[in-house]
C-alpha cells in the first residue's frame, strides 16, 4: 500500500470535513482521515497537532477536554461557525481544483 | 475578537497548563495509538516502540505545536532570557570583556549625545510649556550680532503680530548689587517688560511676582524678585527679604518677592541675579528716556508664545509686515535687508547669531561617536563569530531537540542584547565620568550660568537604551544567523570545516574596523591640530606675562572727572609694583561678551542717509585705550605714531587703525591723515596702523579695527592690563589688594592672567579645546578597540590554521616563513582597511573645515602620522598570535586532531 504525500494546505481541509458531523480527538481525527481514504492517506502526528493548534488560533475550530469512548480524558476538537464557513469555501475551491486538473488530464494529449 | 484576548491572556499566564494540557493530549493520543497497534496483532513491546516510532522527535511535534498555538514569543523570550543570563554567566571571560568593549563604544556615544541634548532637547527649567517658548531674531547682513530689537519697535511686535499670544522682552546688564552699607557686588540682572513673569508661567518662592499695571511708567516702580539662586547663596536664604532695600547701581530698590527654586530665566543657559523692570533702565543704567522712543536703540532680546492656531510662518509674515511699517520710523535705510525671524527657543542656541553651526557640529560629532560603537560591534560580533564555533554541537542538539532555526537565531539574539543591556549601563557609568571631565569646560567670564546638571532632560536615557539594544542587534544579528545556520551532519562528523564565507566575512570586519578608526583618528587629529595651530595665531597681543582685572566704574556712579583721576593713579601705583613692567587700561576685553563692534567709514566719502550710513561703510572692532596700551599688550604699531599725553579731551580727535581696516577703506593708500568715522560721530584723523590681530572671536577672519585715546572718548568699564617680568599669576593678589585699598567698594572682575581667560573664554580656545579634546578621546578609544579587533582576528585565525601550520611545518617550512604568512595576512587587511578609511576621511574633513580654525583640510602631518601609526600599531597586534604560529609543534598539532 503507497501512501500519498498530502497537498499543502489539503490537511486543514480534511480535518474541517471530518470534525463537520462531531466532536472528535486528535487521534480520532487522524484514525478516520485513515480509514475513510481507504488507508491511502496517513495522517503524521508531526504535522497534524500544529494544523490543530493553528487553526484553534485561528477560531476555526475550538477545543474541550472530554471523556473518550474506552473513558479516558481526551481533548475534543469542534468546528465553530467560522471553521463551517471556511470548510464551505475550501470545500468549494478544492473542487473547482480538482474539476480543472481534471479536465486538463482528460482532454490533453 | 474578546476570545482571542482572553486566549491571549491565558496562554501568557497559564503556560503551566497548556503545557500540561498538551503533554496529557500527546500521551492520549499515544496510548491510543499503542492499543490500535495491539488490536491489529502486534506484540505490546512492537506495540510500544510503533507507537513512539510514530511521534519521532517527541520535542520536535511540541515545539512545533507550540509555535503554532501563538503568543509563544513571550513565554520563549523569557526562557531565551534565562538561557542567556546563565551563559554569560559560565563564560565570565567572554561576557567581560564583549561589555567593555561595547561599553566604551557606547559611553562615547552617550556623552556627546547628552552634550548634544543640553544644546538641543534641554527645557528651559521652572517655565510653563517651554518647548512652546519662540526667540524673535533680526538677521541682518551687514551685521552678525543684530539680533536685538528696540522698546519702540517691541511695541509694534506686541500689540501687531496677532501671531503671538504673548511677547516679552529682556535686556540683560552687568550691574552693581549691594544690600545698604555693604559693599557692591558685580553680577547680572534681566530688565524685564510686566508681562515676563507671566509668559514664564511661574510662582514666587517667596512674596510676589510683577503685579498688574506694574512697572508701566519709566522709573516708577524700582521694584526686583530676586532668583532663589542669589537669595540662597548671596543673602543666605534671609526670609526677611521680601519688604527689604537693594541697592542697584546705588539706587536704592525694593524686593518684593523670590522667584521659583527652578526658574532661572527664559535665556538658555545664565541665570540673573534679579530681574526687573525694563522702565526701570533709565535710573538704573543712567540711559536716557528717550531709549524707550530711539527705534535705532536696539538693547532687547524678545521671547514669546505662538497664538494657538498660528504657525511660524504665520508670524513672520506678521512681522514682515509690521517691519514694512516701521521702517519708515527708523532711521532711513537702517531696516534694509533686515529680516526679522522668530524660532523655536531651543534652536536659538547659545546664541541666535551662531546657532547656525551648531547641527553641523553635532552631526559630525555624532558621526565620529557612531564609527567607534561600530568598531566596537565588529569587534563582539568577532568574537562571537568565534563562538559560535565553539558552540556549534550545543546548537546541533537543540536543533535535534526541535528548536527551528528562527528559534535558535532569537536565543542568540537575546544574549547578545543582554550583553549590550549591561554594557549601556557601563557605558552609562563611564559616560557620567566624562561628563563630570567635560565640566571643566564650562565657559568662563563673570555672566553666572545656569547649573546645567541639575536640569538634565530625559534624552539621554531613552538615547543610551535605544543605542545600546542597536548595538546588541547589530553586533548580534550575522552572527546568530550565522551559527543557527547549521549542517547538522558536518557537525556530527566533527569537523568545523573550512567555511571560506567566514574567513570573508571576517576579513570585512577587520578592513572596516581599520577603516572606521582611520577616519576618527584623522577626524581627532585634525582638531587636535586645530587648536595647535590656534594658539599660534597671531592674536594681535602677547598673551604671555599678562594679568588683567576689569571694573566698571559707571555702573559705580563715578563721573568721568572722578573716574579718569581713579585710573591715573591706580595705573601710577601698579606700576610700581615690583615684577610689573608697565599697565594700561582699555574698554573692551579681546575674545570676551562685549565686542564692541561699530560700523565705520571713510570720513570724506558721501553720506547715504541720515542713520551716518557712508559709501564703503564697514563693521569693524572697536576699542577705547589709554597711551601705554599699544605698548603694554605688544600690538606692534606698524606705521606712524602712538597715542600720547598730548592727545587731549580738547586737541584733535585721532585714531589708531589695523591693517586690514586700513586695507579694506583705502586700498593700496596710505592711511595716515585719512579721516575715519562711526555712525552718529565725529571724523577722527588716522595716526597709525598696527598688525591686524584677533578681537572677538580667536577663530574669526581678519577683521577691521580701530583704537582711540581714552583721553579724547572717556568709557569707563575697563580692563587693566599688566605686563609683567615674571609669572602673571604671581601679581594678581598684589592688584586685587590694591583695588580694594583705593576703593572697597568697588566690585573687580575678571582678575586672572591672559592665558587664562583665552584658555576658558567660549570666544577663545574654548570651544577648540573641547572639540579636540573629545575628538581626541574618540580617537584613543577608538585606536584602542581597532587594535584589539585586528588582535582578536588574527589570533583567531592562528589557532583555527594550527593544523596547517604544524604541516607546513612538518614538510619543512622556516618558522620565519609561518610567521611571515601570518603577519602578510594581517597587513593586507590592515592597507585595504587604511585606504578606504583615508579616503573617507579625505571627505569628512572637507565638511569638518568650515569648523576647523587655520588648519587646511588636506593636513598632511595628520593624514601622513595616522597611515603610519595605525599600520605600526595593527602590526604589533599581528606580531603577538605570529610570534604564537612560529612556535607551534608540528607533533601535537597533527596528533591532537
Amino acid at each position: 500500500m503507497s501512501k500519498i504525500e498530502l497537498l499543502q494546505g489539503t490537511l486543514d481541509l480534511l480535518v474541517l470535513r471530518v470534525l463537520q458531523s462531531a466532536p472528535m480527538h486528535g487521534f480520532g481525527i487522524a484514525l478516520k482521515i485513515h480509514l475513510l481514504s481507504a488507508d491511502a492517506l496517513r495522517i503524521e502526528e508531526g504535522s497534524l497537532y500544529p494544523a490543530l493548534y493553528r487553526m484553534e488560533r485561528k477560531g476555526w475550530i475550538e477545543a474541550e477536554w472530554g471523556v473518550s469512548e474506552n473513558n479516558r480524558r481526551a481533548k475534543f476538537y469542534q468546528l465553530t461557525r467560522k471553521g463551517r464557513k471556511q470548510l464551505v469555501t475550501e470545500t468549494a475551491t478544492w473542487q473547482r481544483l480538482t474539476a480543472a486538473v481534471g479536465d486538463v488530464l482528460a482532454k490533453a494529449d | 475578537m474578546w476570545k482571542r484576548m482572553t486566549k491571549a491572556i491565558d496562554v501568557l499566564f497559564r503556560r503551566r497548563n497548556l503545557e500540561t494540557d498538551m503533554a496529557e493530549e500527546m500521551r492520549f493520543h499515544r496510548e491510543a495509538q499503542v492499543e490500535v497497534n495491539l488490536a491489529a496483532g502486534m506484540s505490546e513491546s512492537e506495540a510500544q516502540a510503533e507507537a513512539n516510532r510514530r511521534f519521532g522527535a517527541r520535542g520536535g511535534i511540541e515545539e512545533a505545536a507550540r509555535e503554532a498555538r501563538g503568543f509563544v514569543w513571550f513565554t520563549q523570550f523569557k526562557q531565551d532570557l534565562r538561557y542567556g543570563v546563565r551563559m554569560l554567566g559560565k563564560h565570565r571571560a567572554f561576557t567581560v570583556i564583549a561589555v567593555l568593549t561595547l561599553a566604551l563604544g557606547l559611553s562615547a556615544n552617550i556623552t556627546v549625545f547628552s552634550v548634544i541634548d543640553v544644546f538641543f532637547f534641554q527645557p528651559i527649567t521652572g517655565v510653563e510649556r517651554s518647548e512652546e517658548l519662540v526667540v524673535m531674531t533680526r538677521e541682518d547682513p551687514r551685521n552678525q550680532f543684530a539680533s536685538a530689537i528696540s522698546w519702540a519697535d517691541y511695541e509694534d511686535y506686541r500689540d501687531n503680530v496677532p501671531g503671538f499670544s504673548d511677547l516679552a522682552v529682556i535686556l540683560f546688564r552687568p550691574a552693581h548689587l549691594s544690600r545698604p552699607g555693604q559693599a557692591a557686588h558685580r553680577t547680572w540682572v534681566e530688565f524685564v517688560s510686566p508681562n515676563y513673569f507671566e509668559l514664564a508661567g511661574t510662582r514666587p518662592a517667596l512674596g510676589r511676582l510683577f503685579l498688574p499695571g506694574e512697572g508701566l511708567a519709566t522709573g516708577a516702580d524700582l521694584t526686583v524678585i530676586l532668583s532663589y539662586r542669589y537669595w540662597r547663596d548671596r543673602l543666605g536664604s534671609d526670609p526677611s527679604v521680601v519688604g527689604s532695600a537693594i541697592m542697584v547701581n546705588g539706587q536704592s530698590c525694593e524686593v518684593v518677592g523670590v522667584a521659583a527654586e527652578d526658574f532661572s530665566g527664559m535665556q538658555w543657559g545664565i541665570s540673573p541675579a534679579l530681574w526687573t523692570h525694563a522702565k526701570s533702565v533709565p535710573p538704573l543704567l543712567h540711559w536716557e528716556e528717550n531709549f524707550f522712543q530711539d527705534r535705532n536703540w536696539n538693547a532687547f532680546r524678545a521671547v514669546g508664545r505662538i497664538a494657538e492656531g498660528e504657525t511660524l510662518e504665520q508670524v513672520v509674515a506678521q512681522l514682515a509686515t509690521v517691519d514694512q511699517r516701521i521702517a519708515g520710523l527708523h532711521a532711513a535705510g537702517s531696516m534694509d535687508d533686515v529680516v526679522t525671524k522668530v524660532v523655536p527657543e531651543h534652536r536659538s542656541r547659545p546664541d541666535p547669531s551662531v546657532s547656525g553651526f551648531l547641527p553641523l557640529a553635532a552631526t559630525v560629532f555624532l558621526g565620529l561617536v557612531l564609527m567607534i560603537l561600530l568598531i566596537a560591534c565588529a569587534n563582539v560580533a568577532n568574537l562571537l563569530f568565534a563562538r559560535a564555533a565553539t558552540r556549534q554541537r550545543e546548537m546541533a542538539i537543540r536543533a535535534s531537540m526541535g528548536a527551528t532555526r528562527g528559534r535558535l537565531t532569537r536565543q542568540l539574539l537575546t544574549e547578545s542584547l543582554l550583553l549590550a543591556i549591561l554594557a549601556g549601563g557601563a557605558g552609562w557609568g563611564l559616560s557620567s565620568i566624562a561628563g563630570g571631565m567635560m565640566e571643566g569646560f564650562n565657559p568662563s567670564g563673570d555672566i553666572p550660568m545656569s547649573d546645567s546638571s541639575s536640569t538634565g532632560s530625559g534624552w539621554p536615557m531613552v538615547f543610551a537604551v535605544v543605542i545600546s539594544l542597536l548595538a546588541g542587534l547589530v553586533t548580534g544579528l550575522l552572527p546568530a544567523l550565522r551559527a543557527s545556520r547549521l549542517d547538522l551532519v558536518q557537525v556530527i562528523k566533527g569537523g568545523a570545516g573550512g567555511d571560506r564565507k567566514r574567513h570573508w566575512l571576517r576579513d570585512m570586519l577587520v578592513i572596516s574596523q581599520v577603516a572606521f578608526c582611520a577616519i576618527v583618528l584623522v577626524a581627532g587629529g585634525l582638531f587636535v591640530r586645530s587648536l595647535q595651530q590656534a594658539t599660534e595665531i597671531q592674536l594681535g597681543f602677547t598673551p604671555e606675562n599678562l594679568a588683567m582685572a576689569s571694573l566698571d566704574l559707571d555702573l559705580q556712579g563715578y563721573s568721568p572727572e572722578r573716574g579718569q583721576l581713579f585710573l591715573d593713579e591706580l595705573t601710577a601705583e601698579l606700576t610700581a609694583l615690583p615684577g610689573v613692567e608697565s599697565v594700561a587700561y582699555g574698554n573692551v576685553l579681546p575674545m570676551s561678551t562685549s565686542p564692541g563692534l561699530r560700523e565705520v567709514s571713510d570720513a570724506d566719502s558721501p553720506q547715504l542717509d541720515e542713520t551716518g550710513r557712508r559709501e564703503g561703510e564697514i563693521q569693524a572692532a572697536s576699542n577705547i585705550v589709554d597711551v601705554n596700551f599699544i605698548k603694554t599688550m605688544e600690538s606692534g604699531l606698524i606705521r606712524g605714531r602712538d597715542f600720547n599725553a598730548f592727545d587731549t579731551a580738547d586737541s584733535p580727535l585721532v585714531v589708531i587703525v589695523n591693517q586690514t581696516l586700513a586695507d579694506k577703506l583705502w586700498p593700496g593708500e596710505d592711511p595716515l591723515g585719512r579721516r575715519l568715522v562711526f555712525r552718529w560721530g565725529e571724523p577722527m584723523e588716522v595716526i597709525g596702523v598696527v598688525q591686524t590681530g584677533k578681537y572677538v572671536m580667536v577663530s574669526e577672519a581678519p577683521r577691521p579695527a580701530y583704537l582711540q585715546p581714552f583721553a579724547q572718548a572717556y568709557n569707563a568699564p575697563v580692563t587693566l592690563f599688566l605686563r609683567t617680568r615674571g609669572d602673571a599669576a604671581a601679581v594678581i593678589p598684589t592688584v586685587r589688594g590694591m583695588l580694594q585699598s583705593l576703593d572697597t567698594d568697588l566690585p573687580v572682575f575678571n582678575t586672572q592672567t591672559m592665558e587664562e581667560h583665552l584658555r576658558s573664554s567660549a570666544f577663545g580656545f574654548m570651544p577648540m579645546r573641547m572639540a579636540a579634546y573629545v575628538a581626541g578621546g574618540q580617537g584613543i578609544i577608538g585606536l584602542l578597540l581597532a587594535v584589539m579587533g585586528v588582535y582578536g582576528v588574527v589570533a583567531y585565525s592562528v589557532s583555527q590554521r594550527t593544523r596547517e601550520i604544524g604541516i607546513r611545518l612538518a614538510l619543512g617550512a622556516e618558522r620565519t616563513d609561518v610567521f611571515r604568512l601570518v603577519v602578510r595576512g594581517g597587513l593586507i587587511l590592515i592597507v585595504v582597511g587604511l585606504v578606504v578609511g583615508l579616503v573617507i576621511a579625505v571627505g569628512l574633513s572637507l565638511v569638518l573645515s568650515g569648523l576647523l580654525v587655520g588648519l587646511s583640510p588636506f593636513d598632511l602631518p595628520v593624514f601622513a602620522g595616522v597611515a603610519v601609526g595605525l599600520t605600526v600599531v595593527s602590526l604589533l597586534a599581528c606580531y603577538l598570535p605570529a610570534r604564537r604560529a612560529m612556535s607551534v609543534d608540528p607533533a601535537i598539532t597533527l596528533k591532537c586532531e
